[in-house]
């Protein structure tokens, strides 16, 4: 006798459906996934077209030569509650002013709190060695960190930054004499409760001229009962006991802070239209003048419930329009365990797009600005939709050869240490992705030949990218949990390249500037930024890879507004722009192209 | 479908003749070769057979039944043996001739009609074997297994009430009925009520406990309730019973690969396909293992032949539509999908695939028609809504955008779902571990979120049940009567009723003065 229950049934419980009923106890509503993911699969790996060559390429890590040490942690290994499984970010920023990217880690903590725990702030000495400096710097014990955001709030020319927590976010306002201190609540940013922030970016949305603070948050637990450690959860995934969450627990919303124009800040969240009903898992808070009218909007990649895009009204308000857009869902309309999120123009249409990591089962997403408002999910068409099985994170559009297209960089790393025991393949430990813009709307998979930097296991969280030894190629720092970080570098050849750090008029870094560089090539776009890739900050200073290009014109529209354009910029230094004072510095790479400029 | 029934031995009577003879290499045991010595005759032969099949040997059996034919080839009872063996070899035709055979000779034999009814489900003939099973009825309407072969046809024709109607009937006949219980849990199974499906298909097994199909189900039900290694267990047992029978592995394959384990239920469909090579179904699910593997080129070929093979069967279209449109082949794609939909006109997930691919190859109208087919069938359908709405958009804005409003109010639904059923969860946590008073609370919790939402019925007949834990039978029966009027035919509330009113009837026996009191 055989009634094929089973089998009609297993149709109906694919892939998609990741887990399935624990004890007849289980309410139905258990069959759904603890995060949002399509079961997607991977599409077949597409070949170069004839004649197209893929750069060399080799990315090597050099964080323990270049002494970065620190180990960052997030909660326990065995893993019993959702806020172990986010991880944390980190900031490459130039504390200290001295043309040197330094590296800043969030920490984490424990369930049972460890206060030697802190983060660390590295010097970079040049020629890619650090120093860790926290103890110098006055940073000690945060709290339990997630995030961090940089800008300079008093206009003073210090870099200071915004750490997000599980509990109390911490601003650590720079002196200027290599320190930081604690000055969250005389600068107005402490909430009254404990909340779950994750992601953030200073953003001058008024264009007052004064940074504005976006703070994304994750979980409400204050209103509920903190969840059941994993064991007494009663939540499984692929039939794993795991902690609940984030489905199902309670949502968030995005807190917008106003600068007073005296550093101080007032909470606006409602008055400036930011204000939604707390459904939503926030993490990655990405800024961009996506539209080109001149004002920055912003991006936010939310878990496993739909991501938010504020479109600013140029009135001191915004409007949400993620499903508007089509940002907010993938093109089969599924919300997606949203991570980082990086924006470039990838395609050279002058309009920024926007890229989303995901959770396992599931692809990337890569939304294509269609230049009216709206965007399309174009992963499939672009080559994007492979490495499905692995939990993506931070991520970066970094042009690796220099060649002048944005290609893509993403790291990964489950988030259950345990997962490696229950043989239902997956690893905790996952491999990066590397993808190669090849120039005409498509992406090339070379993760898996671009060095042991891009095919080593960890489980990595936050991503952010600088040319930390001004030599005109871009590194990757990424934050490993429960071990040093890691410091990638392309030992590859790459083309010619111009870094540009644009300041205001009153010295600090000028967050929301465009940036579009011109060669006989074509232009190329990019967005002085605080925040994004995941819970991070890159380097303020923008990196254009050139090809063979020599020479190029600069063009900066200023936050408030003004362009300025520089004619014949020469190839391979640094320019350091000031508004209405033209080029105030350059100062030549550390070494030329190494080899010839990569051919198509 | 093939249909479990007994098959028993009907012992002849008739004539002897010295004609009849085994083969050499089929050696009877000392009596039964002494009486085919001295008086050969059919029913020596038919205890012989039944002897050969005792001990296993189907082979020599057949002959022995085949001998008492030649012996007396009118004898109904002989030909019944005979096609009752070729049922057990698998030999389906033969067995149907069989039976027919004795009825021709005996048309009021009430269990070869049943007899030939089986056989003729496992043939596929589900109407002929319909009337056969009513023939057997109307000779003997207490025959257990033409009940049990009539309330199959009801599953076989999608009638699932119909068929569990008729299998407890069966079992009112005849409690001890093993395949009555296994094919009553098979259907209660196919209803998704599988903690009442567990009852039976445990019974079943009890009752027959080398019974390799009642091992397996069980096995494929404890699964299916979370109970994995044990389900595991018990149909690695029935593989063990029986090695060379595809289906045994064609559950084993299921099972794996509901729990995970891909490259398991790879090797077990993959047997499957070495026994039974003509199997549509095992070439599907070895496709489909190869499929979750991510091993698409190796998935299709196993895919094409089942659809080959089983042209009516959707699966194997659906996931070669899969394969196509994950390459990006929408045009391949499309029309596998018509396909599926042409056969399973309300499947709205495969609508709703073909809406996609309809949109990805720049084909609006059809894609128009496609969603508006997926949302017909499943209003809810979230992908097909925001499909809709994007793809009418240009042409009709205020329609797309009373269905993005309809996409937005049911993702709601959704996060409140989950929400309340978060909630719903950790009260079982806190009943695990016999926290009644915070299960309670959380199970208030959860209600309050909940609202109308679609586990309403579920959260009201789970606080019910905590509550009489707590004692507090009131309260508990108040919230399970609401539940009730939510889910009337929730078995699990009725029997949660029926307790209580029993509880209550044995309180008031022991203290006749309790009413009175009261």
């Amino acid at each position: 006798m055989r009634i094929p229950w089973l089998r009609s049934s297993w149709i109906s419980s694919s892939a998609v459906a990741a887990f399935i009923l624990v004890s007849s106890l289980l309410l139905p509503c258990q069959g759904r996934a603890q995060m949002a993911s399509s079961g997607a699969k991977d599409q077949p790996a597409r070949p170069l077209p004839r004649g197209m060559k893929a750069p060399s390429v080799n990315f090597q890590d050099v964080a323990a030569r270049a002494g970065l040490t620190a180990v960052i942690v997030s909660g326990d290994l065995d893993q019993s509650a959702v806020i172990e499984n986010t991880g944390t970010g980190v900031a490459v920023f130039d504390y200290d002013n001295d043309g040197l990217p330094d590296i800043f880690f969030v920490q984490g903590n424990r369930l049972k709190p460890d206060t030697t725990l802190t983060p660390h702030l590295y010097h970079n000495l040049g020629g890619l060695r650090f120093e860790d400096v926290t103890e110098k710097a006055g940073i000690a014990h945060t709290g339990w960190g997630q995030g961090v955001c940089a800008g300079d709030v008093d206009n003073d020319g210090n870099v200071d930054l915004f750490l997000t927590q599980w509990g109390h976010n911490v601003f650590l306002h720079n002196t200027g004499k290599g320190t930081f201190r604690h000055e969250t609540r005389e600068r107005g940013l402490d909430s009254p409760g404990a909340r779950w922030s994750t992601g953030c970016a200073f953003i001058d949305y008024d264009r007052d001229g004064w940074l504005d603070l976006v703070v994304a948050n994750y979980i409400d637990f204050d209103s509920q009962q903190p969840p059941r450690p994993r064991e007494r959860s009663g939540c499984q995934w692929k039939g794993i006991p795991v902690p609940c969450g984030p489905r199902g627990l309670k949502g968030e919303t995005v807190t917008l802070y106003h600068n007073d124009g005296h550093g101080h800040f007032t909470e606006v969240t409602k008055q400036a239209g930011i204000q939604t009903p707390p459904d939503y898992h926030g993490f990655t808070v990405l800024t961009g003048d996506f539209d080109n009218d001149g004002w920055p909007d912003f991006f936010v990649a939310c878990d496993s419930s739909p991501s938010l895009y504020f479109h600013n009204k140029k009135n001191g308000t915004f409007e949400e329009m993620g499903l508007a857009s089509g940002l907010a869902v993938n093109e089969t309309g599924r919300e997606q365990a949203g991570m980082g999120a990086t924006a470039a123009d990838y395609d050279g249409d002058g309009y920024l797009d926007i890229f989303k990591t995901n959770f396992s089962s599931d692809t990337n997403t890569l939304y294509r600005n269609l230049g009216d408002g709206t965007f399309s999910d174009v992963t499939t068409r672009a080559g994007l939709a492979v490495q499905t099985r692995y939990v993506k994170w931070g991520t970066a559009f970094i042009d690796f050869d220099n060649d002048g297209w944005k290609d893509l960089f993403v790291a990964a790393g489950h988030v259950y240490p345990f997962v490696d025991k229950y043989g239902v393949g997956e690893q905790f430990r996952q491999p990066r992705q590397l993808y190669w813009n090849r120039g005409d709307g498509e992406f090339f998979d070379m993760s898996y030949t671009a060095g042991p930097g891009i095919t080593a296991g960890h489980s990595s969280r936050g991503v952010a990218v600088g040319d930390l030894d001004n030599d005109g190629s871009e590194e990757i720092v990424v934050v490993n949990l429960f071990e040093p970080p890691s410091l990638l570098k392309n030992f590859g050849p790459h083309g010619n390249a111009l870094l540009v750090r644009a300041l205001t008029a009153s010295g600090r870094d000028a967050i929301g500037a465009r940036i579009t560089v011109t060669s006989s090539r074509g232009s190329q776009i990019d967005e002085v930024r605080s925040g994004g890739y995941f819970l991070s900050q890159s380097d303020f200073r923008i990196h254009f890879g050139l090809g063979p290009a020599t020479k190029v014109d600069v063009t900066i529209r200023w936050p408030q507004a003004d362009t300025e354009t520089f004619k014949d910029v020469a190839a391979n230094q640094e320019i350091i722009a000031q508004e209405g004072k033209g080029i105030v510095e350059r100062h030549p790479l550390s070494s030329p192209p190494s080899g010839p400029p990569h051919q198509r | 479908m093939k249909v479990a029934l007994g098959l028993g031995l009907v012992l002849a009577t008739g004539f002897s003749a010295s004609s009849a003879q085994l083969p050499k290499e089929c050696k009877p045991n000392s009596d039964n070769e002494g009486a085919i010595r001295d008086s050969p005759s059919a029913k020596v032969y038919g205890q012989t057979g039944h002897w050969f099949e005792k001990q296993g040997n189907l082979k020599c059996a057949l002959a022995a039944y085949e001998a008492a034919i030649q012996l007396e080839p009118s004898s109904a009872e002989a030909h019944y043996n005979l096609g009752a063996a070729h049922v057990r070899a698998q030999q389906f035709t033969n067995a149907a001739a069989e039976f027919r055979l004795a009825l021709q000779y005996k048309p009021d034999m009430a269990l070869a009609h049943s007899s030939l009814g089986s056989v003729l489900m496992d043939l596929g003939k589900s109407a002929e074997a319909e009337t056969e099973f009513r023939a057997a009825l109307r000779l003997n309407p207490k025959l257990v297994p033409a009940v049990v072969g009539l309330g199959m046809v009801r599953a076989n024709q999608g009638d699932d009430q119909g068929a569990e109607k008729l299998l407890r009937q069966a079992l009112e006949l005849d409690a001890n009925n093993a395949k009555a219980h296994l094919n009553l849990g098979l259907v209660l199974a196919k209803q998704e009520k599988f903690t009442e499906a567990e009852t039976e298909v445990d019974q079943a097994v009890k009752l027959a406990p080398e019974d390799a199909a009642a091992l397996a189900a069980a096995g494929r039900v404890k699964v299916r309730l979370g109970k994995t290694t044990e389900g595991i267990g018990l149909v690695r047992k029935a593989v063990t019973l029986a090695p060379q029978s595809a289906v045994a592995h064609l559950d084993l394959g299921m099972v794996l690969a509901e729990s995970y384990d891909l490259a398991g239920a790879l090797t077990e469909e993959s047997e499957a396909v070495r026994l039974a090579p003509r199997s549509a179904l095992a070439h599907l699910n070895r496709g489909r293992a190869l499929l979750d593997l991510g091993r698409n080129a190796e998935a299709k070929p196993d895919l094409e032949l089942a659809s080959h093979l089983a042209p009516q069967m959707p699966e194997p279209y659906y996931f070669l539509a899969l394969i196509e449109k994950q390459a990006g082949n929408y045009s391949r794609a499309i029309p596998l999908l018509k396909n599926v939909v042409k056969l399973r006109p309300r499947n709205a997930t495969a609508w709703n695939l073909l809406g996609q691919c309809y949109e990805s190859t720049s084909q609006t109208q059809e894609a128009v028609a496609a969603w508006k087919q997926a949302v017909a069938v499943d209003p809810d359908n979230t992908q097909a809504l925001w499909g809709l709405s994007r793809a009418l958009k240009p042409t009709d804005p205020d329609e797309a955008a009373r269905l993005m409003a309809r996409y937005t109010e049911v993702q709601k639904k959704h996060r409140i779902v989950d929400e309340a059923g978060t909630l719903g969860n950790d009260a079982l946590a806190a009943g695990k571990a016999h926290d009644w008073p915070e299960a309670t609370r959380q199970f208030q919790k959860a209600i309050e979120v909940c609202g109308d939402c679609a586990i309403k019925a579920d959260l009201h007949k789970k606080l019910g049940l905590t509550e009489c834990q707590m004692g507090d039978i009131e309260k508990g029966e108040m919230e399970l009567r609401l539940a009730q009027t939510l889910k009337p035919a929730d078995p699990d509330i009725e029997r949660a009723l029926q307790r209580i009113a029993l509880a209550r009837a044995k309180v008031s026996a022991s203290d006749p003065n309790r009413h009175k009191a009261n």
